[in-house]
Protein backbone atom coordinates (compact mmCIF):
# COMPACT_ATOMS: atom_id res chain seq x y z
CA UNK A 1 0.00 0.00 0.00
CA UNK A 2 3.01 2.63 0.71
CA UNK A 3 4.27 1.64 -2.26
CA UNK A 4 1.73 2.22 -4.51
CA UNK A 5 0.83 5.18 -2.52
CA UNK A 6 4.21 6.41 -3.17
CA UNK A 7 3.91 5.86 -6.39
CA UNK A 8 0.80 7.62 -6.83
CA UNK A 9 2.32 10.59 -4.97
CA UNK A 10 5.47 10.57 -7.22
CA UNK A 11 3.32 10.48 -10.24
CA UNK A 12 1.19 13.37 -9.13
CA UNK A 13 4.56 15.43 -8.43
CA UNK A 14 5.95 14.50 -12.08
CA UNK A 15 2.86 14.03 -14.29
CA UNK A 16 -0.04 15.69 -13.15
CA UNK A 17 0.33 19.58 -13.21
CA UNK A 18 -0.28 21.40 -10.33
CA UNK A 19 -3.41 24.43 -10.72
CA UNK A 20 -0.52 26.92 -10.77
CA UNK A 21 1.28 25.02 -13.26
CA UNK A 22 -2.00 24.91 -15.37
CA UNK A 23 -2.16 28.28 -15.34
CA UNK A 24 1.30 28.56 -16.58
CA UNK A 25 0.70 26.39 -19.07
CA UNK A 26 -2.24 28.50 -20.52
CA UNK A 27 0.30 31.20 -20.42
CA UNK A 28 2.89 29.34 -21.74
CA UNK A 29 1.27 28.17 -24.74
CA UNK A 30 -0.35 31.67 -25.47
CA UNK A 31 3.41 32.67 -25.37
CA UNK A 32 5.28 30.03 -27.24
CA UNK A 33 6.11 31.46 -30.71
CA UNK A 34 8.00 28.20 -32.26
CA UNK A 35 9.03 30.42 -35.01
CA UNK A 36 11.12 32.40 -32.12
CA UNK A 37 13.36 29.37 -31.90
CA UNK A 38 16.63 29.68 -33.51
CA UNK A 39 18.14 26.90 -34.63
CA UNK A 40 22.17 25.61 -35.40
CA UNK A 41 22.12 23.22 -37.61
CA UNK A 42 25.28 20.69 -38.81
CA UNK A 43 26.96 22.74 -41.03
CA UNK A 44 29.48 20.16 -41.13
CA UNK A 45 26.84 17.60 -42.74
CA UNK A 46 24.44 17.89 -45.81
CA UNK A 47 20.99 17.40 -44.70
CA UNK A 48 18.52 17.98 -46.76
CA UNK A 49 16.13 20.84 -45.56
CA UNK A 50 13.49 18.29 -45.17
CA UNK A 51 15.61 16.43 -42.69
CA UNK A 52 16.34 19.85 -41.04
CA UNK A 53 12.69 20.81 -40.90
CA UNK A 54 11.65 17.25 -39.93
CA UNK A 55 14.13 17.97 -37.17
CA UNK A 56 13.04 21.12 -35.79
CA UNK A 57 10.20 20.93 -35.47
CA UNK A 58 10.08 17.49 -33.63
CA UNK A 59 13.03 19.25 -31.16
CA UNK A 60 10.85 22.44 -30.76
CA UNK A 61 7.41 20.02 -29.96
CA UNK A 62 9.56 18.51 -27.01
CA UNK A 63 10.79 22.05 -26.05
CA UNK A 64 7.64 23.53 -25.99
CA UNK A 65 5.92 20.14 -23.32
CA UNK A 66 9.61 19.99 -21.64
CA UNK A 67 8.71 24.23 -20.55
CA UNK A 68 5.31 23.97 -19.95
CA UNK A 69 6.30 21.48 -17.58
CA UNK A 70 8.61 23.87 -15.46
CA UNK A 71 11.49 22.44 -17.54
CA UNK A 72 11.22 19.21 -16.02
CA UNK A 73 9.30 15.73 -17.90
CA UNK A 74 10.92 12.40 -18.03
CA UNK A 75 8.61 11.73 -21.37
CA UNK A 76 10.44 14.24 -23.83
CA UNK A 77 14.23 12.98 -23.29
CA UNK A 78 15.39 16.29 -22.45
CA UNK A 79 17.24 17.41 -19.16
CA UNK A 80 18.17 20.59 -17.94
CA UNK A 81 21.97 20.76 -17.27
CA UNK A 82 24.37 23.02 -15.72
CA UNK A 83 27.86 22.68 -17.25
CA UNK A 84 29.38 22.67 -13.18
CA UNK A 85 32.82 21.56 -14.24
CA UNK A 86 35.97 21.39 -11.36
CA UNK A 87 38.51 24.06 -11.80
CA UNK A 88 41.63 22.88 -13.75
CA UNK A 89 44.76 24.72 -12.05
CA UNK B 1 23.03 46.29 -37.63
CA UNK B 2 25.95 43.52 -37.33
CA UNK B 3 29.14 44.65 -38.96
CA UNK B 4 32.60 42.21 -38.74
CA UNK B 5 34.24 44.58 -36.73
CA UNK B 6 31.58 44.52 -33.78
CA UNK B 7 32.38 40.89 -33.23
CA UNK B 8 36.38 41.59 -32.36
CA UNK B 9 35.31 44.05 -30.63
CA UNK B 10 32.39 42.21 -28.30
CA UNK B 11 35.34 39.53 -27.97
CA UNK B 12 37.95 41.75 -27.01
CA UNK B 13 35.55 43.15 -24.58
CA UNK B 14 34.49 39.57 -23.31
CA UNK B 15 38.20 38.66 -23.20
CA UNK B 16 39.54 41.70 -21.08
CA UNK B 17 36.45 41.21 -18.44
CA UNK B 18 36.54 37.50 -18.09
CA UNK B 19 40.66 37.15 -18.65
CA UNK B 20 40.57 33.84 -16.32
CA UNK B 21 39.04 31.92 -19.69
CA UNK B 22 42.24 32.50 -21.15
CA UNK B 23 44.92 31.81 -17.54
CA UNK B 24 45.97 28.58 -17.99
CA UNK B 25 49.43 28.22 -16.33
CA UNK B 26 50.57 25.68 -18.12
CA UNK B 27 50.11 27.62 -21.24
CA UNK B 28 51.15 27.54 -24.39
CA UNK B 29 51.00 24.00 -23.65
CA UNK B 30 47.45 23.87 -23.00
CA UNK B 31 46.93 23.87 -26.83
CA UNK B 32 48.63 20.74 -26.75
CA UNK B 33 47.19 19.00 -24.14
CA UNK B 34 43.93 20.40 -22.61
CA UNK B 35 42.87 18.66 -19.39
CA UNK B 36 39.20 16.62 -20.47
CA UNK B 37 37.24 19.05 -18.31
CA UNK B 38 39.04 22.05 -19.14
CA UNK B 39 36.16 22.16 -22.13
CA UNK B 40 33.36 23.06 -20.16
CA UNK B 41 34.90 25.10 -17.12
CA UNK B 42 35.76 28.29 -19.42
CA UNK B 43 31.97 27.82 -20.75
CA UNK B 44 31.01 27.74 -16.91
CA UNK B 45 32.46 31.29 -16.74
CA UNK B 46 31.22 32.78 -19.80
CA UNK B 47 27.87 31.56 -18.74
CA UNK B 48 27.96 33.42 -15.78
CA UNK B 49 29.09 36.54 -17.54
CA UNK B 50 26.63 36.49 -19.91
CA UNK B 51 23.88 35.72 -17.01
CA UNK B 52 25.38 39.10 -15.27
CA UNK B 53 24.86 41.37 -17.96
CA UNK B 54 21.02 40.08 -18.03
CA UNK B 55 20.59 40.59 -14.50
CA UNK B 56 21.79 44.02 -14.81
CA UNK B 57 18.94 44.50 -16.91
CA UNK B 58 16.52 42.14 -15.86
CA UNK B 59 16.72 40.78 -12.38
CA UNK B 60 14.71 37.82 -12.91
CA UNK B 61 16.59 36.21 -15.58
CA UNK B 62 17.30 32.69 -15.90
CA UNK B 63 19.59 30.56 -18.48
CA UNK B 64 18.06 27.12 -18.90
CA UNK B 65 20.58 25.37 -20.59
CA UNK B 66 18.99 21.96 -22.06
CA UNK B 67 20.16 18.32 -23.15
CA UNK B 68 18.00 16.78 -26.05
CA UNK B 69 18.72 13.41 -26.43
CA UNK B 70 16.34 12.88 -29.22
CA UNK B 71 17.97 15.34 -31.30
CA UNK B 72 18.28 14.28 -34.52
CA UNK B 73 22.01 14.84 -36.24
CA UNK B 74 21.20 17.59 -38.70
CA UNK B 75 20.67 20.20 -35.37
CA UNK B 76 23.78 20.86 -33.44
CA UNK B 77 21.46 23.04 -31.07
CA UNK B 78 18.84 25.62 -30.74
CA UNK B 79 17.72 28.93 -28.90
CA UNK B 80 14.83 31.29 -27.54
CA UNK B 81 13.91 32.96 -24.96
CA UNK B 82 10.19 33.19 -23.41
CA UNK B 83 10.21 35.88 -20.72
CA UNK B 84 12.44 35.77 -18.38
CA UNK B 85 13.91 32.62 -19.53
CA UNK B 86 16.31 32.00 -21.84
CA UNK B 87 16.43 28.69 -23.17
CA UNK B 88 19.52 27.08 -24.78
CA UNK B 89 19.09 23.35 -26.43
CA UNK B 90 22.14 21.39 -27.38
CA UNK B 91 22.12 18.14 -28.67
CA UNK B 92 24.25 15.32 -26.47
CA UNK B 93 24.57 12.92 -28.89
CA UNK B 94 27.37 15.27 -30.63
CA UNK B 95 31.25 15.12 -29.73
CA UNK B 96 32.66 17.14 -27.47
CA UNK B 97 33.75 19.90 -29.22
CA UNK B 98 30.66 20.58 -31.58
CA UNK B 99 28.78 20.82 -28.18
CA UNK B 100 31.05 23.27 -26.65
CA UNK B 101 30.97 25.00 -30.05
CA UNK B 102 26.90 24.86 -29.81
CA UNK B 103 27.01 26.15 -26.57
CA UNK B 104 29.19 28.96 -26.48
CA UNK B 105 27.51 29.77 -30.14
CA UNK B 106 23.93 29.94 -28.59
CA UNK B 107 25.31 32.10 -25.45
CA UNK B 108 26.96 34.18 -27.89
CA UNK B 109 23.54 35.00 -29.72
CA UNK B 110 21.98 35.03 -26.37
CA UNK B 111 24.87 38.42 -25.13
CA UNK B 112 24.69 39.91 -29.23
CA UNK B 113 21.00 39.83 -28.41
CA UNK B 114 21.15 41.34 -25.29
CA UNK B 115 23.86 43.74 -25.95
CA UNK B 116 21.77 45.28 -28.99
CA UNK B 117 18.83 45.66 -26.71
CA UNK B 118 20.19 47.39 -24.28
CA UNK B 119 20.69 49.71 -27.55
CA UNK B 120 17.18 49.93 -27.73
CA UNK B 121 17.98 47.79 -31.16
CA UNK B 122 15.66 44.53 -31.53
CA UNK B 123 17.77 42.36 -33.35
CA UNK B 124 16.20 38.77 -32.78
CA UNK B 125 15.11 37.45 -35.40
CA UNK B 126 11.19 36.95 -36.19
CA UNK B 127 10.70 34.14 -38.53
CA UNK B 128 7.34 33.70 -40.74
CA UNK B 129 7.34 30.53 -40.36
CA UNK B 130 9.61 27.21 -40.09
CA UNK B 131 10.56 27.19 -43.49
CA UNK B 132 11.82 30.87 -43.55
CA UNK B 133 13.63 30.14 -40.01
CA UNK B 134 15.47 27.36 -41.41
CA UNK B 135 16.15 28.79 -44.74
CA UNK B 136 18.15 31.53 -42.98
CA UNK B 137 20.14 28.63 -41.17
CA UNK B 138 20.51 27.27 -44.45
CA UNK B 139 21.91 30.17 -45.50
CA UNK B 140 24.00 30.23 -42.37
CA UNK B 141 26.06 27.37 -43.99
CA UNK B 142 26.48 29.06 -46.76
CA UNK B 143 27.91 32.24 -45.53
CA UNK B 144 30.43 30.27 -43.62
CA UNK B 145 31.58 28.95 -46.98
CA UNK B 146 32.08 32.64 -48.17
CA UNK B 147 35.85 33.72 -47.80
CA UNK B 148 35.03 36.93 -47.74
CA UNK B 149 32.34 38.32 -45.92
CA UNK B 150 30.34 41.00 -46.63
CA UNK B 151 28.85 42.98 -43.67
CA UNK B 152 25.53 43.46 -45.40
CA UNK B 153 24.60 40.10 -45.57
CA UNK B 154 25.48 39.51 -41.84
CA UNK B 155 22.92 37.83 -39.73
CA UNK B 156 22.44 37.84 -36.44
CA UNK B 157 23.45 33.52 -36.20
CA UNK B 158 26.40 34.51 -38.65
CA UNK B 159 27.56 37.07 -35.94
CA UNK B 160 27.57 34.83 -33.24
CA UNK B 161 29.45 32.02 -34.98
CA UNK B 162 32.19 34.75 -35.86
CA UNK B 163 32.38 35.70 -32.14
CA UNK B 164 32.25 31.95 -30.90
CA UNK B 165 35.46 31.87 -33.20
CA UNK B 166 36.62 34.86 -31.33
CA UNK B 167 36.06 32.90 -28.55
CA UNK B 168 37.24 29.71 -29.17
CA UNK B 169 40.61 30.78 -30.59
CA UNK B 170 41.51 33.10 -27.76
CA UNK B 171 43.17 36.41 -28.58
CA UNK B 172 45.84 35.95 -26.24
CA UNK B 173 47.26 32.87 -28.10
CA UNK B 174 46.56 33.65 -31.42
CA UNK B 175 49.75 34.09 -32.75
CA UNK B 176 50.39 30.19 -30.82
CA UNK B 177 47.73 29.04 -32.82
CA UNK B 178 48.63 30.84 -36.10
CA UNK B 179 52.12 28.92 -36.01
CA UNK B 180 50.29 25.58 -35.66
CA UNK B 181 48.23 26.52 -38.34
CA UNK B 182 51.57 27.25 -40.45
CA UNK B 183 52.48 23.59 -39.37
CA UNK B 184 49.69 22.37 -40.78
CA UNK B 185 50.08 24.06 -44.30
CA UNK B 186 53.82 22.45 -43.72
CA UNK B 187 52.53 18.99 -43.43
CA UNK B 188 53.73 18.74 -40.39
CA UNK B 189 50.25 18.46 -38.23
CA UNK B 190 46.79 18.17 -39.73
CA UNK B 191 44.22 20.55 -39.12
CA UNK B 192 42.02 17.63 -36.66
CA UNK B 193 45.73 18.19 -34.25
CA UNK B 194 44.96 22.06 -33.98
CA UNK B 195 41.21 21.61 -33.42
CA UNK B 196 41.51 19.16 -30.74
CA UNK B 197 43.88 21.07 -29.20
CA UNK B 198 41.23 23.89 -28.80
CA UNK B 199 38.72 21.66 -28.88
CA UNK B 200 36.44 22.93 -31.59
CA UNK B 201 35.21 21.31 -34.75
CA UNK B 202 37.76 20.88 -37.54
CA UNK B 203 34.76 21.72 -39.91
CA UNK B 204 34.42 25.43 -38.06
CA UNK B 205 38.33 25.79 -37.51
CA UNK B 206 39.34 25.40 -41.22
CA UNK B 207 36.21 27.14 -42.47
CA UNK B 208 37.55 30.50 -40.30
CA UNK B 209 41.24 30.38 -40.51
CA UNK B 210 39.86 30.35 -44.82
CA UNK B 211 37.96 33.26 -44.33
CA UNK B 212 39.55 36.61 -44.93
CA UNK B 213 37.58 37.92 -41.86
CA UNK B 214 40.45 35.58 -39.83
CA UNK B 215 43.59 37.56 -41.21
CA UNK B 216 41.87 40.98 -40.09
CA UNK B 217 41.27 39.48 -36.77
CA UNK B 218 44.42 38.63 -36.34
CA UNK B 219 46.09 42.02 -37.63
CA UNK B 220 43.48 43.56 -34.96
CA UNK B 221 44.77 41.69 -32.05
CA UNK B 222 48.61 42.50 -32.85
CA UNK B 223 48.04 46.23 -32.32
CA UNK B 224 50.19 47.29 -30.22
CA UNK B 225 47.50 48.51 -27.84
CA UNK B 226 44.94 45.91 -27.86
CA UNK B 227 47.69 43.21 -27.19
CA UNK B 228 48.85 44.67 -24.27
CA UNK B 229 45.64 44.67 -23.00
CA UNK B 230 44.95 40.94 -23.89
CA UNK B 231 48.34 39.69 -22.83
CA UNK B 232 48.14 41.20 -19.20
Amino acid sequence: MLAVNNSINHLSKEVIPSVENRDGLARLSKDFQPEDVKFLLALNIDSSKEDCMAAAKEMTERLKVFTENGYSHSDTKLEKKKYVHRIVK
Amino acid sequence: MYDLNLARILAFDIATKIPEIYKLNNAPNCLVDVPTNYYFHDISRFESFCKEALLASNPKANIHIIDDYYAEVSVIGAYYELGDDYNIIINPNKNTCWRRFALIKELCSLYTNHYHRERGTETLHRFDDYQKSLESSVHQKNLIEKKNLDDSNLDSDTFAILLACEIMIPPKYRKYTNGLIDRVRSGEMTMNDVAQSLSMPEYILQKIVDMDYYKDSCLFYEDQKVAEIINK
